[in-house]
């Protein structure tokens, strides 16, 4: 019970401070009054009693202050008294309070908010258990590019078998035609293998998910469906009951079982339905989960034995293995790989962020101690312990730290909310879940404080040793080491600052590489609508049908011309290639990118033609086996001759749209009769590979889009387009509008956009926060030597002479500060082109980092050392007590 | 009646707790048994007894409490807790100890 009885006196002495010292009173009062008792009964006169006593008992105030001192009122007393003294002289100091509380807000808000976000997408991404071991396959032959792993049901189970693997889940994703209320909509809708859910382990929020029974025993007739959180949200408005509602996918109905919790979102689609596992022969896509405590390693070392073992080819339809390298990649780095490589480096740009700010707050408090030597010096001088003293610059920092500290906080919320909207969408996986981590919040605010202590102990102590004789004497007191610890500063913020705007530079020069790079075709002013063909897949009814859409979209006003595609993404993004065998050219086959077009393609997205033509209006309806090549590949492999009328086989004809085989009107031979410019094809920055065009109506295709070209910004046809093509068939979907260009912008410039401006936003920061510091440190040099100063100008020192002096001995500094941070960037050059394809070391970056800092700083310099050579010399030396 | 002796340092705290161990007393009673069971040889200055009885206080040894005293007027009472009562056993056993041992070295030499 100790413990409570001190408890209850400190709090005691906390909130009834008048009361204690109320009782502390009366009781040295009764004392008094025994002591006048007993002096009277030893025969004083009252008087002489009083007098008496009052002897014996001393110093009265300076023993209440003792007692006050043993309850603790005085140490109550005196903060109180030190905080508002520090808010006081703080206010009255706007310049310093502002300067310290915004570096240390910034530095701890920016790391807070990145940690954060790293946390959220390294550490802890998924829902789902063993969501680390959690893997996509992929795997390459020779020299090419490695593929993602598609799967029958067969080679599934085969894998199964494998040691290391837990489970294989076979899923796949798909534009769906749904009809909700007479609505039609397509939709991404998700097939799951009936294991998922119990292998994810997340329970769903309302009914039931797939059970065994639901898929296996009854197969395909299993008309059950899971929804998603977001879904069930949008299009139920989350009415209580949707279970046992029928939902209309193409043109099947489906039983709503269950409603999946808002962070299950398994490849962000509308809803789930089972995977059909009487469908063997079809490839999907899989998902692996090593078994507890395999390594990524032994489990590639197997999988790769079984691949070439088995045999199972499944992207080919033709046999012939030779070196397949198997490769598995786990779930957060095949979705979100580059942005938490970018996210790590960001982290160690606001960790120097936040160095360049607590730099500042030391700059700052030991300046400001400088400034306020003379009063400490007198305090001192008239009796103020330096305990006392101490603990009242400690309480000046504090109040400094803490204010940053909560400045902090908001930013740090501020930040994070800003990097969540500027994420592109489609980079992270959807069950993200980003928000504040209050641990490193915590983390950062307790740095940041005793940053702020240390920074104003070390002036504090100098300090409060002083003397008032130091102060008559005028010597400079902690002069020296305070100039050096300031020059120090100023090195490292100097020498961080240019890491920071070389990483700027260079991801700013990548976005500039990449937004004016080429592509080979105009994306202005072009919208895209997607469509379902729904019903008459792969015949000539589709094509006439497609053509009819076609026609009507062409007779909007505003649009010149209309082409279709297959669902396909837009150039360069994510080519999808295909073998080609090259009769007279190369024995083995080779990989080509191959897009399905209609001929009108080439006009409305302005490509040239180069030689031959483009098939016509009727090879396209009537499924003409032709196509064009474009320029790279007529010079790869024919250098010398002519690819017109050439015969070349794609491998990619045999399949259909959806993956299925069944007759596609084709024996995948078609004849090239025209040359195409290059577009580019593999990303903005890697060179154009080789591509062939066929007309779209060779294979049978589930859904086209439809490339529109306007004559103004295509915003405004949406609506009379959807009229038309209802007037054709008011069943027909037509999914939502984008354009080309806002298609490239999402899937290839949002990203790197993304890096630049966070990676320029840090280094703007980072910079002027230096120039605070540059610019106190100097101001600070300044106002300790100006008695030297004025003196020299007096005895005939001219302005100019001054000024270089300052000017000289600050830029040495900055300097100084340069070189260490380019010697910085050459080592850090190494890890970080790793990461990223922008590399540090380009001279034009780097020294645009050198100027734009060597700039600044002067500016910074100048400002304060202008003002020190332009003093008023006799004021300024008449003045001089200060 | 020579002159009072000083307090040996620390042992003033080791009186109080001692002191009111029998029953509650006020200041002025508590330097005054000291001074009595003394033999009138210690004097407790007022000016370290009110800062020891506060230190005692707060460290929760002894607790205080307004009573009314033969004078009829309010004193404050302090008597020793059960905590204070363990550290006083303490206390006086190091003093035992301590007196013990410097006994020792006083008579051999």
């Amino acid at each position: 019970m100790r413990w409570f009885d001190k408890l209850r006196l400190r709090l005691r002495s906390l909130f009834r401070s008048r009361r204690v010292d109320n009782e502390l009173e009366r009781e040295l009062e009764e004392h008094l009054l025994r002591q006048i008792d007993e002096n009277i009964e030893n025969g004083m006169t009252p008087e002489e009693a009083r007098l008496a006593s009052l002897q014996t008992i001393g110093n009265l105030t300076h023993l209440k202050e003792q007692c006050r001192d043993e309850c603790g009122l005085n140490f109550l007393d005196d903060l109180r008294q030190d905080l508002k003294y520090a808010f006081v002289t703080l206010i009255r100091n706007p310049g310093f309070a502002i300067g310290a509380i915004v570096s240390l807000g910034i530095g701890i808000g920016a790391a807070t908010a990145v940690f954060s976000a790293v946390e959220g997408l390294v550490l802890n991404p998924y829902p789902y258990t063993g969501a680390d071991r959690l893997v996509v396959m992929s795997q390459a032959e020779g020299a090419e590019p490695s593929r993602r792993t598609f799967l029958t049901g067969d080679q599934a189970r085969l894998l199964r078998q494998a040691r290391s693997l837990d489970a294989v889940i076979l899923w796949d994703q798909s534009w769906m035609w749904t009809k909700n209320e007479g609505i039609p909509e397509m939709v991404q809708g998700g097939k799951l293998s009936q294991n998922v859910f119990q292998l994810l382990g997340v329970p769903p929020l309302v009914g039931r998910t797939f059970t065994d029974d639901s898929s296996t025993a009854t197969s395909d007739s299993a008309l059950v469906a899971v929804l998603s959180y977001r879904y069930w949200q949008t299009h139920y408005a989350s009415a209580s009951n949707v279970i046992g509602r029928t939902l209309q996918v193409n043109d099947q109905p489906y039983t709503i079982i269950g409603i999946m919790p808002e962070r299950f979102r398994f490849s962000n689609v509308a809803f789930y339905i089972p995977y059909p596992s009487g469908n063997d022969r079809r490839s999907t896509l899989t998902l692996l989960r090593l078994r507890p405590g395999v390594s990524t390693a032994a489990a590639t070392a197997e999988l790769q034995a079984l691949v070439q073992q088995q045999q199972f080819d499944p992207t080919k339809s033709r046999g012939g293995r030779r070196d397949v390298r198997v490769s598995l990649t786990t779930l957060r780095d095949d979705e979100a790989g580059n942005l938490h490589n970018m996210l790590g480096i960001l982290l160690g740009a606001v960790t120097l962020l936040f160095v360049i700010g607590c730099a500042n707050v030391s700059i700052l408090l030991i300046g400001r101690g400088i400034q306020r030597r003379y009063e400490l010096a007198v305090r001192r001088a008239v009796g103020a312990s330096q305990r006392r003293i101490l603990r009242q610059l400690l309480t000046e920092s504090l109040v400094v730290s803490m204010a940053g500290g909560i400045g902090g906080v908001a930013v740090a919320y501020a930040l994070l909310a800003l990097i969540i909207a500027w994420i592109p969408p489609g980079v992270i996986p959807g069950e993200m879940d980003i928000t504040i981590d209050i641990r490193v919040l915590v983390f950062a605010a307790v740095v940041a404080v005793l940053a702020g202590v240390a920074a104003g102990l070390s002036p504090a102590l100098a300090l409060s040793r002083s003397q008032l004789s130091g102060v008559g004497g005028r010597s400079e007191v902690g002069t020296r080491g305070t100039a050096r610890t300031h020059r120090l500063l100023t090195l490292v913020q100097c020498a961080a600052t240019v890491v920071l705007l070389a990483a700027a530079g260079a991801a700013l020069r990548t976005l500039v590489v990449l937004t004016t790079a080429p592509l080979g075709y105009n994306p202005q002013n072009v919208a895209v609508f997607g469509a379902t063909l729904h019903g008459s897949s792969g015949t000539q009814e589709m094509a006439d049908y497609a053509e009819r859409i076609r026609s009507a979209a062409v007779s909007v006003p505003g649009v010149e011309s209309v082409a279709l595609t297959g669902p396909q993404p837009t150039p360069p993004i994510e080519p999808r290639r295909s073998l080609i065998e090259i009769p007279g050219v190369s024995d083995d086959d080779q990989e080509v990118v191959t897009d399905e077009v209609s001929r009108e393609y080439f006009s409305t997205i302005r490509v040239p033609i180069r030689a031959g033509r483009i098939w016509t209006d009727t090879e396209d309806r009537r499924r003409a086996q032709i196509g064009v090549i474009n320029e790279t590949m007529a010079r790869r492999y024919w250098p010398n001759g002519n690819p017109i009328g050439q015969r070349v086989r794609l491998a990619v004809l045999g399949n259909n749209w959806d993956g299925s085989t069944k007759s596609p009107a084709n024996d995948q031979w078609i004849e090239i009769v025209g040359v195409i410019g290059d577009v580019r094809n593999d990303g903005l920055s890697k060179p154009v590979l080789p591509e062939v065009y066929v007309p779209y109506t060779l294979r049978a295709l589930g859904a086209v889009l439809l490339l529109v070209r306007t004559a103004g910004a295509p915003g405004g046809i949406t609506d009379v387009l959807k009229r038309k093509v209802a007037e054709i068939n008011a069943d027909q979907p037509l999914m939502a509008s984008t354009s080309l260009e806002e298609r490239l912008w999402e899937n290839g410039w949002a990203r790197q956009q993304f890096a630049a401006s966070l990676f320029t936003a840090c280094a703007a920061l980072a910079l002027a926060l230096a120039v605070v510091g540059m610019y106190s440190v100097v101001a600070c040099t300044v106002s300790l030597r100006t008695r030297e100063f004025a003196l020299r100008m007096a005895l005939g020192a001219s302005n100019a002479r001054i000024l270089r002096e300052i000017f000289t001995s600050a830029m040495m500094t900055i300097a100084l500060g340069m070189g260490g941070g380019l010697a910085l960037v050459a080592i850090l050059h190494r890890p970080i082109a790793a990461w990223t394809e922008s590399s540090l070391l380009s001279p034009v970056s780097l020294s645009s980092a050198m100027i734009t800092l060597g700039v600044v700083g002067c500016c910074a310099v100048l400002i304060p050392a202008w003002r020190a050579a332009t003093m008023d010399v006799p004021a300024r030396i008449l003045s001089a007590g200060e | 009646m020579g002159k009072p002796i000083d307090l040996v340092q620390g042992t003033l705290d080791m009186l109080i707790l001692k002191t009111v161990a029998v029953e509650p007393k006020h200041g002025w009673a508590i330097a005054k048994r000291i001074q009595q069971v003394s033999g009138d040889e210690l004097q407790v200055p007022q000016g370290s007894l009110y800062p020891a009885l506060h230190r005692l206080e707060q460290q929760g040894w002894i607790k205080a409490e307004w009573r009314t005293s033969e004078t009829g007027r309010e004193s404050k009472f302090y008597s020793l807790t059960r905590a204070g009562r363990k550290h006083m056993e303490k206390e006086l056993d190091n003093w035992n100890r301590l007196s013990n041992a410097i006994n020792l070295v006083v008579r051999t030499t």
